[in-house]
């Protein structure tokens, strides 16, 4: 591999990482990402996002910095802005979740939502960056002309370079690229009023661009540094779990995604009803599968909030109710029914606007019944989302931070009576992001995984009770929605 | 030369524990006070509760200086003796959840109307005739044995007029209409048992406690019986909450809302009611008025749950819940930690609804606990003024009713003043009052030392927000006209 400084755009934070030739990580630092809410949405502060990667690499010594040959960027899909030929900004750069073109898409008929999923391959949503884009070329009016949109990655990517250009995956996510021509759609643009050049040109994840002479003389930087669009995070963790097709990848962060690669998308009647979001991989040879879950890692914030608890307090809970869980010792029927969705729903219904609820609290129910539920929920939210794939799966293949979780993989593992494969290496999306870059592929006995087997018992009394309170369960996500 | 002041007893056997209080005829200020704990659960032996009653006598110094004594107790819960008198089994509580399925039997066989047309109740697994067929259908063998049914009251006043086991004195039994009207076999209208019931959901007859008039003596207690001497007249007594409305002076256009371990809505009514809803209970008062009455499981321990599930106390529960917003962003408790009996849903549990990462905040939660509990109760007043009987001012009392963070969140829920009590005893004192009358013949004017909250900014969201949760578990199938303020 090449020597590497990936960054990795998180919805709650930002990971730099400076990889060497062995793939050995030499240092990394990670920052809250840096947003703005405004009455309109949230945005990111481009300004101090760049500032982090200049001092990460400014605090580099001089001789690794002066090793590094690539500069490869990942992050969160359906964010964006518009930028200049300047590289100037003439919008926000919005975040993912901020549904403030969301009006841009209620016109839009039954017919068109299916002519939509049918073309992009994405169920219609304001998360993607389609009704965003619409909102801002409305918004900027004149002072938009010549401007292209452009993902977080993507912008960084240019104000490095001086070019502006889309990766696939991240393309993939706006619900304006034609899967099957893997160009942008003239059609879905205009269903929003949109000109389909503010869209600019497509590079694969694996072409990247030399860095400015400016931007090189500033860091310190070898001036044939070239920088790679490393692409969408999630997809990108498939590159470095090496993820073969028609296996699960089950990445999770503050989100969790569920990913299979595939010969090619699924546009049928079925998936665009479960609202599974197709794509293109980071090299835009292979098709992706995906759907995401909206509560993952932040299942964790929100407990620490609610119990007043900080990160340490709540993984010796997390310890003690496993071990509990373990020995017998977890009374399910005096567990409340948690439906965690804190962050909106996942497919089938994908509504930004569900709230979780958790039913059958009792006057003598604890913390650690919650946190076991809490976790319980996830892993039923988690088997619901996996069955509209409709593919037969041996083996769910994790990584982020659920690998150090191991109640959540046991239950994930119990639960689905399928064998779970952790991976206990950090950063696999900034793994990925280096192979990206560097053009190179992995394998997912690189990420040093470990597995967690079905225990029959407990797959035998979760399946009992996830049948008992299937129609409680199945109504709360009804209600929610 | 002083003379010593005239000293009455009132006693208030309640779910949780026997409370005495000795107070002064003249003025009802307290002067001695005892009490002692109840078992826990809630199928309980009566013997405990005259253990109870003789320990906190003792506690509060005996009654060789009383007056005159009355008895009230938590209503509907069933004593069952013997043809001599004797306790034939352990008696279920008023909150036993163990007799909803023979509540829905009755409800089927007699119809829901049926009975809140002869009785005024609106049948719940409290009352006292879904515990007899409980017992008709649990242990044959002590129906068989029953001779006789009294309330928890009555059958502590039989006891203190040194009536018991093997006394053979079955026909001393006295109640009084406080507590008849909550056994589901009395009619308001005519004043008399419906015996046609009691034997329809026994099985079979048996001697019932003789309904005396609200200023009637019971009798004069027995002899040795420890920490009372002999000869003092006993008064009618009542349930609990009549005794309370009978302490605070509760008259038309006032209406109470008490919040102990569980929750009660009544005001005064010089008529009985019938809710065909199904909301509001028709009992009658100790002063030979009626008190329509909504009562739910819930209600103050909701917060101990809170302060457990935060683990913080119950002084920060209130700090927290008063720093969020009316609405607590969104975020919704419907607080069944136990159950409920208005509405009717004996095997609910809690619920938390509209929970997102943003509004999940301690401090939201404290308040969606406070406001639930409350919402619930405000909810009753609506019930109460559906049968036009709609109030002037709003009386809280009870346990949490000193809470700040209660006070302040109940005046945004209602658009009437709130009244504040002195916190007090008032079962135990309306007992006492009961036990002045023997001696006056007429009930006592002691002073309730209230005062008035400043009044707050109407908050409907919390309403809104129960409404749809309880729409959303499917525990009522549309927003009815009215619920949503």
């Amino acid at each position: 591999m090449l020597p590497t400084v990936t960054v990795d755009i998180g919805t709650t934070s930002v990971k730099l990482c400076l990889f060497d030739e062995d793939t050995h990580l030499v240092t990394s630092a990670r920052h809250a990402t840096p947003t703005r809410r405004s009455q309109v949405g949230e945005s990111y502060e481009v300004d101090h996002l760049r500032r982090l990667i200049d001092d990460f690499v400014l605090g580099l010594d001089p001789r690794s910095r002066g090793q590094i040959q690539r500069i490869a960027i990942t992050g969160v899909g359906e964010s964006g802005g518009l930028v200049r030929p300047d590289l100037s900004l003439a919008s926000p750069m919005i975040l993912w979740h901020d549904h403030r073109g969301v009006s841009y898409l209620r016109p839009l008929s039954a017919q068109d939502h299916r002519r939509i999923y049918h073309i992009t391959g994405l169920p219609i949503n304001g998360n993607y960056g389609l009704s965003k884009a619409a909102w801002a070329v409305e918004h900027a009016g004149a002072a938009g002309n010549g401007a292209h949109w452009l993902n977080i990655a993507e912008f960084l990517a240019a104000s490095m370079t001086g070019q502006r250009w889309s990766e696939p995956s991240l393309a993939s996510r706006t619900m304006a690229l034609d899967l099957s021509s893997r160009t942008w759609s003239a059609e879905v643009c205009a269903l929003v009023g949109l000109d389909v050049d503010v869209f600019p040109e497509l590079r694969p994840a694996t072409n990247g661009s030399v860095v400015t002479d400016e931007f090189a003389a500033r860091l310190g930087l070898d001036p044939s540094t070239r920088v790679h669009v490393a692409g969408h995070d999630h997809m990108v963790g498939a590159v470095g779990a090496g993820l073969p097709k028609r296996q699960l990848l089950n990445s999770t962060g503050t989100t969790e995604g569920l990913l299979f690669l595939q010969d090619a998308p699924r546009l049928d009647d079925d998936a665009a009803l479960a609202k599974l979001a197709n794509g293109l991989s980071c090299t835009g040879a292979d098709y992706t599968l995906f759907a995401s879950i909206p509560t993952g890692g932040s299942a964790f914030a929100t407990l620490q909030q609610v119990f007043n608890t900080d990160a340490a307090e709540l993984s010796e809970c997390l310890s003690h109710v496993h071990q509990k869980y373990l020995a017998g010792s977890i009374d399910l029927e005096r567990l409340p029914l948690v439906l965690p969705q804190f962050r909106g729903s996942p497919p089938p219904t994908k509504q930004s606007s569900a709230r979780g609820v958790m039913a059958g609290l009792r006057s003598d129910t604890s913390m650690e019944e919650i946190v076991f539920a809490c976790f319980l929920g996830m892993a039923l939210q988690f088997r619901d989302v996996l069955d509209l794939f409709d593919v037969i799966t041996e083996q769910i293949n994790v990584i982020g931070p659920a690998g150090k979780n191991p109640l959540w993989l046991q239950l994930k593992a119990d639960l689905l009576g399928l064998p779970v494969s952790a991976s206990q290496l950090p950063e696999v999306v900034s793994r990925g992001a280096q192979a990206v870059a560097s053009g190179q592929s992995r394998i997912w006995s690189d990420t040093a995984p470990s597995t967690i087997e079905v225990d029959p018992q407990r797959h035998a009394l979760l399946t009992d009770w996830s049948r008992a309170i299937s129609p409680q369960w199945d109504n709360l996500k009804a209600i929610s929605a | 030369m002083d003379t010593a002041p005239v000293l009455v007893a009132g006693i208030d056997s309640s779910t949780q524990s026997c409370k005495v209080t000795i107070r002064d005829l003249s003025t009802g200020t307290q002067v001695r006070y005892g009490k002692a704990a109840h078992p826990s659960g809630t199928i309980v032996h009566p013997s405990a509760w005259w253990e109870a009653l003789l320990s906190a006598v003792e506690r509060a110094g005996g009654f060789a200086d009383v007056a005159a004594i009355s008895v009230s107790g938590q209503q509907h819960t069933p004593v069952f003796l013997d043809l001599v008198g004797n306790v034939v089994c352990s008696s279920p509580l008023w909150n036993d959840s163990g007799s909803h399925p023979h509540m829905l039997a009755l409800n089927d066989e007699i119809g829901a109307q049926e009975w809140i047309r002869r009785t005024g109740l609106p049948l719940t697994l409290s009352d006292t005739v879904t515990k007899l067929r409980w017992l008709r259908d649990t242990d044959p063998l002590a129906t068989r044995a029953t001779a006789a049914v009294a309330i928890v009251h009555d059958w502590l006043t039989w006891r203190l007029m040194g009536f018991g086991p093997g006394a053979n004195a079955l026909m001393s039994l006295t109640t009084d209409r406080s507590e008849a009207s909550g056994t589901a076999y009395w009619s308001g209208e005519t004043g008399q048992y419906c015996r046609d019931l009691f034997v329809h959901a026994f099985g079979k007859k048996a001697i019932l406690p003789r309904v005396l008039a609200p200023l009637e003596r019971a009798g004069v207690t027995g002899r040795e019986i420890p920490g009372i001497p002999p000869g003092i007249p006993i008064g009618v007594g009542s349930g609990d909450n009549a005794a309370a409305a009978l302490a605070l002076g509760v008259g038309v256009g006032d209406a109470v809302m008490s919040l102990g371990t569980s929750g009660v809505v009544y005001t005064y009514s010089a008529d009985p009611v019938h809710d065909s809803s199904g909301y509001v209970c028709s009992y009658a008062d100790a002063t030979g008025g009626h008190l329509p009455l909504v009562a739910t499981l819930n209600a103050s321990r909701n917060f101990d749950a809170g302060a457990t599930l935060l683990g913080c106390s119950h002084t920060e529960l209130a700090e927290m819940a008063l720093q969020a917003s009316p609405g607590s962003d969104e975020l919704t408790v419907l607080p069944f930690f136990e159950g409920e009996r208005t509405p009717d849903l004996p095997h609910a549990r809690a619920s938390l609804h509209n929970a997102s990462l943003a509004n999940l905040t301690r401090e939201n939660f404290a308040r969606a606990i406070i406001e639930g509990t409350l919402v619930s109760q405000v909810e009753m007043l609506g019930a109460l003024s559906r049968l036009d009987l709609s109030a002037d001012r709003l009386l809280l009392i009870g346990g949490a009713a000193p809470s700040v963070a209660v006070q302040t969140i109940l005046a945004q829920l209602v658009d009437l003043p709130v009244v504040i009590p002195e916190p007090d005893e008032y079962v135990t004192k309306g007992a006492a009052m009961q036990a002045a009358s023997v001696l006056t013949g007429s009930f006592p004017r002691w002073s309730t030392g209230a005062k008035k909250l400043a009044p707050l900014p109407h908050c409907e969201a919390p309403g809104r927000q129960r409404a749809a949760a309880m729409v959303s578990m499917g525990y009522i199938d549309t927003l009815r006209e009215g619920q949503l303020s």
